[in-house]
């Protein structure tokens, strides 16, 4: 499973809540889940993060953006 | 002087309290997913959390109490594990949190991930603060639980994506029917009536299945086995040569319906010599009501030597086209003189007075036209006495019933 890191201005203008979800200053982590079950456009989880204005990267590198964050 | 106070309180009605827990993710549910080849959870809750959040709902019916959502009024909130409090369990220690805000208060936000190999029950106290009454009321929630399914290199499933009770009906069976018309010359054979008779009740049926190992849907890497199972403890393999198997593919058995009266098979699938699942199913030929009767009303003329006559069979109120195809039907004959003659066995039937004992006077010149029909078993391969198969030019199998 990927990530998404991407501003929460972005995923909010896509109806996604932040709610609850692992922030980093102002952004957000979502999966690759619910990336590819919101409505945004893009067939790969790519473009729809594009979309979000955000990067797809593997749990590794999320754990250490986080980690760089706090 | 002072007279005597008296001090009067306002009463309220006691609270019912509803008590529910819920998870808020749905993008991080209860059940994870642990990939050993990439030594990942799916997700990982470091980055996805998982809410688990307790659904407290208050009402007092004087209407004292207005908001139903009564999470806000929560106090001294303790989530536990199997039991223990979490703030006391060092596996949780900065993996979790409760949300202490408005509707949503006591809610867990679980940043741990679950091993495979654990299965942990939460369960949420607290008290409801009623400032109305000053009173605390303990709230219990029951377990929810959470788990890991190991995705490991071990975990092997299949599935079925048909009905294993498998009903076969010669009376709708299209492919059936198109093969007797082609067969007899009625029709010229044509890929795209083939194909448009393969309607899901051909006799020609594919079985199709699933096969999975860690959740992750396989094509390759393991062996599809047929049997026929013969008893709880007898199982008779089949190979695509056996009479009723077409083909069996990693995708796919394909069975021919004709031959079979009600069998009930296995699949095992195997890597190496080791089974790692197994699916059954059962065939049924289904024997359906029907109706036969001789079509021809015409009266004999004088000077008339043969008769022709076509039998007419209904089922479920349709017609059956050529009922011969799936039903025996046999023509008789009775007479002032001969009764229960027998001419032939088909859809219709041609034969000479003559042999009816028709006699020629008005007490004895009619015949009674009837038939005996029943539908007709699964086919058999055709054999000889020394039980070799017999087939066509085109060395295919022969088959009858």
């Amino acid at each position: 499973m990927k990530y998404v890191f991407c501003p929460i201005a972005g995923a909010r203008e896509a109806g996604i809540s932040v709610r609850n979800h692992r922030t980093a200053d102002s952004f957000v982590v979502l999966n690759e889940r619910e990336v590819m079950t919101a409505s945004i456009p893009g067939s790969t989880l790519e473009e729809r993060a594009d979309h979000l204005g955000g990067d797809v990267y593997p749990i590794a590198t999320i754990k250490q953006l986080l980690d760089n964050y706090e | 002087m002072e007279t005597i106070r008296k001090r009067v309180r306002r009463d309220y009605a006691p609270l019912t309290v509803g008590v529910a827990v819920a998870c808020d993710s749905a993008y991080s549910p209860l059940t994870q997913v642990y990939n050993s080849e990439t030594s990942e959870y799916e997700p990982d809750r470091y980055a996805s959390p998982t809410v688990i959040r307790p659904v407290i709902t208050a009402n007092a019916t004087d209407g004292s109490w207005p908001d139903p959502h009564a999470n806000h009024a929560l106090t001294n909130m303790h989530w536990y594990a199997n039991g223990v409090d979490i703030s006391t369990i060092d596996s949780w220690s900065g993996k979790y949190q409760i949300d202490q805000v408005g509707a949503t208060r006591g809610s867990l936000i679980i940043t741990r991930n679950v091993a495979p190999s654990e299965r942990i029950a939460l369960h949420f106290e607290a008290e409801l603060a009623d400032n109305r009454l000053g009173v605390n009321i303990p709230i219990v929630t029951d377990d929810i639980i959470l788990s890991t399914i190991d995705k490991s290199s071990d975990s092997w499933s299949a599935s079925l994506s048909a009905d294993k009770s498998i009903m076969y009906n010669p009376f709708l069976d299209k492919l059936h029917l198109y093969d007797y018309k082609v067969a007899h010359g009625i029709i010229a054979a044509s890929s795209t009536a083939e194909n448009a008779a393969r309607d899901g009740n051909e006799y020609q049926r594919t079985i199709p299945f699933n096969v999975y190992k860690g959740g992750v849907k396989q094509t390759s890497g393991f062996t599809v086995h047929l049997y026929r199972i013969v008893n709880t403890s007898t199982l008779t393999e089949l190979t695509a040569d056996d009479d009723e198997v077409v083909s069996i593919s990693t995708s796919a058995v394909v069975m021919d319906l004709r031959l079979i009266e009600k069998d009930n098979y296995m699949i095992i699938f195997k890597v190496g010599q080791t089974e790692i699942s197994r699916l059954q199913f059962s065939v049924t030929r289904v024997y359906q009501s029907f109706s036969c009767e001789p079509t021809n009303d015409c009266p004999i003329i004088y000077g008339q030597t043969a008769r022709f006559d076509e039998a007419m069979v209904d089922s479920e109120g349709q017609k059956v086209p050529y009922p011969a195809s799936i039903i025996e039907i046999v023509w008789k004959t009775d007479s002032a003189y001969l009764t229960g003659v027998t001419h032939n066995e088909g859809g219709n039937t041609e034969y000479q007075l003559s042999k009816t004992g028709m006699g020629q006077l008005a007490n004895d010149d009619w015949l009674d036209t009837y038939t005996t029909a029943v539908q007709k078993p699964a086919y058999c391969v055709a054999v000889d006495e020394d039980a070799n198969i017999l087939t066509d030019e085109n060395g295919n199998e022969l088959i009858f019933n």
